[in-house]
C-alpha cells in the first residue's frame, strides 16, 4: 500500500509540476522582481532622480490631471511620493473597469516620461496582464503548486537527508534533481506559505461559496461589511465643485493616527462624490486597510472604518504576509532571496523531467510533446530574463519623449522574449540554446549600467553612490551580481557525461 | 492485509496512459475544487461566528480541502473512486447548506 501511495504521490508531485511550471516559472520571475517594485518605479524615472519627494503630498495636483483625462471616472485614486518611489501617481478607474496611470513630479506637479516601471512585474505576478482570466489562471498555478509542494515532501522519505545533498559534478540528471531538492527543501516554508497566502489574497473571486450562502453572491457587499468601507449611491446630479483634497490630509492624519499614503475621489462627476484617505502596510505583518471619508462637496467628516473582526484580520495578515510591505529592505531582500530559490527549484524541476526522459527525448524528435517540453524549458526559463533586462536597456534607450513610451517598453518585453524563445528553441536540438541565451542576459545585464551611464549620467551608479542614493545604485549592482552568475551559467564546462552526449548528438546522422 | 499489499505492488497504478493521468489530474482540478466550493459553504453555516468570519475562515479553509483531495484523487485505488468521493461528499455538503439558506446567511 505504501508504494503504490509514494508511486502515486509522485506522479501528482510530477504532472501538476509540470502542467503550471512554466507559467510558475513566469509568476515567481514577476513576483521575485516585484518585492523591490516600488525601488524599480524610482530607478525607471531618472528625470526624477534629482528632486526629494516634498514633505507634504499634492494630491490636488494629481486630481486636476485625473480630471482632465477621465472626468467622469467611477474612482481617482493618488499615491504620494515616498522614500520608496518619489512619483506623485495620478490612477483612475472608469466604469467600464479601463485604468489609466501618470507619474508626476510630486514638486511641480509635471508628468514626467512613461514607463512600465516595476509595477509590470507587480501585475504580471498576479494576472499576467491578462486580466480576470489571467488571474484565474494565476490562481489555479498556485493551488497546483500547493499541491505539488504537499506532494512533494510526502514522497521525501529522507527530506532532512537530501537538504544536505548536492553533487554538482555528478551526472545530469542527479545534479539538476539535487539542486531542486536543495532549494526546493531549502524554501520549502516559504515556498508554502507564498502559494497559499497566494491564492488566499484573492478567495473572494476563486472560492465564492461562502459568500453565495452569506450574502447572495454580493462580493461588495461581502467587503463592504467584513472591512468596514464606506460607500453611498450615485444621485444622477452634478457634482457643483470638488471641496480641495490636501486641506483634509492633516485631519485624516489626525484620525487616522498614522501618516496619509494615498487618497481617492469615487464619482468625481457626481453630487454623491466621497474623498478617502488611507495609509501604507509598513508598520504591521496585517494590511492596515482603514479609510477616513469625507463629503467630495462640503469636505464634511463622514466615516471612519473601525478596526476589522478576526476573520478580516486573519485575512489581512496573510495578504501582508504575501506583500512584504512590514519589514524594510531586510525583509524584502530575504523574499527576493527566497523568490530566486523558487525560480531555480521550478527550473531545475522541469530539467529533471527532461533528463529523467533522456533516450525517449533524443528519439522524440523536435515536433513531439517532448519537443514542446524541451522547447518551452529554454524559451520560458532562458528566455525571460533576457526579455526582462531588454526592457530595462529600452527603458533608459526610448527617447524621453516618445507617446506611450510605457506600452513601447512592454512591446520590447514581448518582442525580445519570443525572439529569445525562437531562438533558444531552434538552437537547442544542438545543444547550444541555453548557452547562448545565458550568454545573451549576461551581456545584457552588464551593459544596463553602462548604458544607464551613458544615457543618463544622474542617475548612474557613480551619482547615485555618490549622493547615497544606495536603492537606485542597488539596482545597478544587483544587475551586476546577476550578470556573473548568467555568465558563469553560460561559460560553466559542461560535465563529461554531457559532453559525451553532446558529441553523441552531433556524429548521430 | 498482506496479500493486498502483494497484489497493489504487483499490479500498481498503470500511469503511463495519458488518458489515466489526465482523467486524475480533472478530478483533482473538477472534483475537488467542487468538494472545496461546498465545504466553504458548508462551513459559513456551521461555524459558531459572526457572519463576515464564518464566510473568511471557511474560505481561508477551503484551499487546505482542495490540496487534501488532489492527494486523495491521485491516491485513490480507482478513477472511478476518484471521481464520486469527492463529488457525493461536496453534493452532500452543499445540499445541507442549501437547505437552510435563512440559517447560513444569518448575522
Amino acid at each position: 500500500m505504501k508504494e503504490s501511495f509514494l508511486k502515486s504521490m509522485a506522479w501528482l508531485h510530477t504532472w501538476s509540476g509540470l502542467l503550471v511550471g512554466w507559467l510558475l516559472f513566469v509568476i515567481f520571475v514577476g513576483g521575485t522582481i516585484a518585492c523591490f517594485d516600488a525601488e524599480l518605479d524610482d530607478w525607471m524615472r531618472p528625470a526624477l532622480h534629482a528632486t526629494a519627494a516634498p514633505q507634504t503630498p499634492r494630491f490636488d495636483a494629481a486630481f486636476a490631471l485625473s480630471r482632465q483625462q477621465a472626468p467622469d471616472a467611477h474612482v481617482w485614486w493618488a499615491h504620494r511620493g515616498d522614500s520608496r518611489d518619489r512619483a506623485l501617481e495620478s490612477y483612475w478607474v472608469l466604469d467600464d473597469g479601463t485604468e489609466g496611470q501618470v507619474a508626476l513630479d510630486p514638486g511641480t506637479g509635471e508628468p514626467v516620461p512613461g514607463t512600465a516601471g516595476g509595477e509590470f512585474f507587480f501585475t504580471l505576478h498576479y494576472n499576467l496582464h491578462a486580466g480576470l482570466p489571467g488571474m484565474y489562471l494565476v490562481g489555479l498555478a498556485g493551488m497546483l503548486m500547493l499541491v505539488a509542494l504537499i506532494a512533494g515532501v510526502l514522497i521525501h522519505k529522507r527530506i532532512f537527508k537530501d537538504f544536505f545533498t548536492f553533487r554538482p559534478r555528478a551526472r545530469g540528471q542527479r545534479a539538476w534533481l539535487d539542486g531542486h531538492n536543495v532549494t526546493g527543501v531549502l524554501g520549502l516554508p516559504f515556498h508554502l506559505m507564498i502559494a497559499y497566502t497566494g491564492v488566499a489574497i484573492f478567495t473572494a473571486s476563486y472560492m465564492f461559496g461562502g459568500i453565495n450562502a452569506a450574502y447572495d453572491g454580493s462580493v461588495e457587499r461581502f467587503f463592504a461589511e467584513a472591512g468596514d468601507f464606506y460607500e453611498r449611491p450615485e444621485t444622477g446630479e452634478p457634482l457643483q465643485r470638488l471641496h480641495p483634497v490636501d486641506p483634509l490630509v492633516a485631519d485624516a492624519e489626525r484620525r487616522l493616527g498614522v501618516p496619509v499614503d494615498w487618497a481617492s475621489v469615487h464619482h468625481p462627476a457626481d453630487s454623491s462624490a466621497v474623498i478617502a484617505f488611507g495609509t501604507d502596510h509598513s508598520r504591521r505583518v496585517a494590511w492596515d486597510m482603514r479609510q477616513v471619508s469625507y463629503d467630495g462637496e462640503t469636505g464634511a467628516f463622514l466615516h471612519q472604518s473601525r478596526e476589522p473582526g478576526a476573520g478580516y484580520t486573519s485575512y489581512a495578515y496573510l495578504g501582508g504576509m504575501h506583500m512584504a510591505q512590514f519589514g524594510g529592505p531586510a525583509l524584502r531582500w530575504l523574499y527576493f532571496l527566497m523568490g530566486v530559490a523558487g525560480c531555480v527549484m521550478i527550473a531545475s524541476g522541469l530539467q529533471v523531467w527532461v533528463r529523467k526522459r533522456e533516450k525517449r527525448v533524443a528519439q522524440a524528435g523536435a515536433l513531439s510533446g517532448y519537443g514542446l517540453v524541451l522547447g518551452l524549458n529554454v524559451g520560458v526559463v532562458a528566455g525571460m530574463p533576457l526579455a526582462c533586462v531588454a526592457m530595462l536597456l529600452a527603458n533608459r534607450l526610448l527617447p524621453a519623449a516618445l507617446p506611450d513610451r510605457a506600452a513601447s517598453e512592454v512591446a520590447v518585453f514581448c518582442a525580445s522574449w519570443i525572439l529569445a524563445a525562437l531562438w533558444g528553441a531552434w538552437r537547442t536540438r544542438r545543444g547550444r540554446g541555453w548557452r547562448e541565451l545565458f550568454g545573451a542576459t549576461a551581456l545584457g545585464l552588464v551593459a544596463v549600467p553602462v548604458v544607464n551611464l551613458a544615457a543618463t549620467p544622474d542617475s548612474a551608479l557613480p551619482a547615485t553612490l555618490a549622493r547615497g542614493e544606495l536603492a537606485l545604485a542597488a539596482v545597478d549592482l544587483t544587475l551586476l551580481a546577476f550578470a556573473t552568475a548568467f555568465g558563469w551559467l553560460a561559460l560553466r564546462r559542461p560535465g563529461r557525461a554531457v559532453q559525451a552526449e553532446l558529441q553523441a548528438r552531433l556524429e548521430a546522422p | 492485509m498482506a496479500a493486498m499489499r502483494n497484489a497493489d505492488l504487483h499490479r500498481g497504478p498503470r500511469w503511463r496512459h495519458p488518458a489515466r493521468v489526465a482523467t486524475r489530474v480533472a478530478a483533482a482540478v473538477f472534483g475537488g475544487y467542487f468538494l472545496a466550493h461546498a465545504t466553504t459553504a458548508f462551513l459559513t453555516l456551521a461555524l459558531p461566528l459572526a457572519k463576515a468570519d464564518r464566510v473568511i475562515f471557511a474560505s481561508l479553509l477551503s484551499f487546505g480541502v482542495w490540496a487534501a483531495a488532489a492527494v486523495y484523487v491521485f491516491a485513490a485505488a480507482s478513477a472511478w473512486r476518484a471521481w464520486w468521493v469527492p463529488v457525493l461528499a461536496g453534493a452532500a455538503l452543499l445540499g445541507i447548506t442549501l437547505l437552510f439558506p435563512g440559517l447560513a446567511a444569518r448575522p
